[in-house]
């Protein structure tokens, strides 16, 4: 007798089961995107202590929100958005956190900041919206359509803002190497 | 040189990605069921208010102390207000408060209190900077711990400079429980069809599907990205 294989369901079936009340689907969400979603936002919020925080808070907001899901939608950009908003979030509440703990921020730079890349802080540099947007698209290799539709922008403005990043990124590292 | 720079940084962002903890799966699932938990424990709370605005905040059993139509109408904006807040719901009020029974000293450390954006927090010692009395560490932690109208002037918002809580008059757990509950709601929320930018807990905002939804860093991000803010909760 043989089992015939059953295939993965997908994250939209997942997110309607979830919305049903289903605690098993929302574990099966949790294990796909974890990984995903803390690589994006580590290199988002640039710490990941804070990284961690804002994929605790998405997944709590996707499973408060899964009603909310529209089944035939795409369910992955559903999800980045999610996660997106939570990171672009905890960069406003850091960004003031830091200007009140370090008032001379800039003021002075560290030794070893002229020898080596830092991926980190060369991210730090660009603003919040173009980075998540090359984030989108350098790591988790999402389309320009998906991207728009994540960020709430056109698919022209996302193929400028990541030109942008890219331009701005190589001005960075240049000066990084000089 | 850059080009090769530029490279070496793709490639980082493929190959060097960072990896989440082990066992933060469960790490989630866990924050998420406790944090379900917590919002579902919603304090009772008592209101006053004079015609002015809400006078007093207490946790008790949900009563309203109001003289009159008006101070009873402003008890139950502030109710509704307090409650979406709770849900998670809304990150700002409008219903007006009476400070006029505080004195001057107090007064000024609340009123600093309420410029501590939603989610945020600052120290005893960044209070009593901002209203020009730098050695009053220890009175500005009086004065907000006799805060009469906590959550809406946020004296939650206010921990010790080494991170840790400090004081709360409605325990510490509370405490804890409210700056989470702040750091889950948005505080400027696009509208992607109608290109405009909400504060969480506007009418409007409140409307949105969460497939509308575009967080932004701040009002200059979201004009920078095409949206308007919203004129009725902008500030």
């Amino acid at each position: 007798m043989s089992v015939a294989p059953v295939a993965a369901p997908d994250d939209g079936s997942l997110l309607r089961a979830v919305a049903s009340g289903d605690p098993q689907a929302f574990a099966v969400l949790v294990e796909r995107y974890q990984a995903s979603f803390f690589r994006l936002a580590a290199r988002t919020v640039g710490d990941e202590r804070e990284a961690q925080d804002c994929v605790q808070l998405a997944f709590f907001r996707i499973f408060r929100k899964a009603r909310d899901y529209r089944p035939g939608l795409p369910a992955a950009p559903w999800l980045y958005r999610i996660l997106t908003n939570a990171c672009v979030d905890a960069w406003r509440r850091r960004r003031h956190e830091v200007l009140v703990a370090e008032p001379h921020v800039g003021a002075t730079r560290p030794a070893d900041a002229a020898t080596r890349i830092d991926l980190a802080a060369a991210l730090a540099r660009l603003p919040t919206q173009t980075r998540v947007v090359l984030l989108l698209h350098a790591m988790e290799g999402l389309s320009n359509a998906e991207i728009a539709a994540i960020r709430g922008v056109s698919v022209n403005t996302v193929k400028t803002q990541i030109a942008r990043a890219r331009k701005q990124l190589r001005a960075l590292l240049g000066e990084e190497r000089r | 040189m850059n080009t090769s720079a530029y490279d070496i940084l793709s490639r980082d962002l493929q190959t060097e990605a960072p990896v989440p903890p082990i066992g933060f799966d469960r790490e989630i699932l866990a924050f998420v069921r406790d944090t379900e938990r917590a919002l579902a424990a919603v304090p009772r709370i008592d209101l006053a208010a004079t015609r002015a605005g809400i006078s007093r905040i207490a946790i008790g059993r949900g009563r309203t102390d109001a003289d009159d139509g008006a101070a009873r109408r402003i008890c139950e904006r502030a109710r509704a207000e307090l409650d979406e807040f709770f849900a998670g719901e809304r990150g700002f009020f409008t219903v007006p408060i009476d400070l006029s029974s505080t004195a001057p000293f107090q007064r000024s450390v609340l009123e600093s209190a309420r410029g501590i954006p939603l989610g945020e927090v600052r120290s005893y010692q960044w209070i009593a900077e901002r209203i020009g009395r730098p050695g009053a560490v220890r009175a500005v932690g009086t004065a907000l711990g006799r805060n009469p109208i906590p959550l809406i002037v946020p004296c939650h918002r206010v921990v010790r400079s080494d991170g840790s809580l400090g004081g709360y008059a409605f325990g510490l757990d509370l405490k804890r429980h409210i700056l989470l509950l702040e750091r889950g709601i948005l505080g400027l929320v696009g509208d992607r069809s109608r290109r405009v930018v909400c504060r969480t807990g506007c009418p409007r905002e409140r409307a949105l599907r969460e497939d509308r939804r575009v967080a932004f860093a701040s009002i200059d991000d979201a004009r920078a990205a095409g949206y308007a803010p919203c004129p009725e909760c902008s500030s």
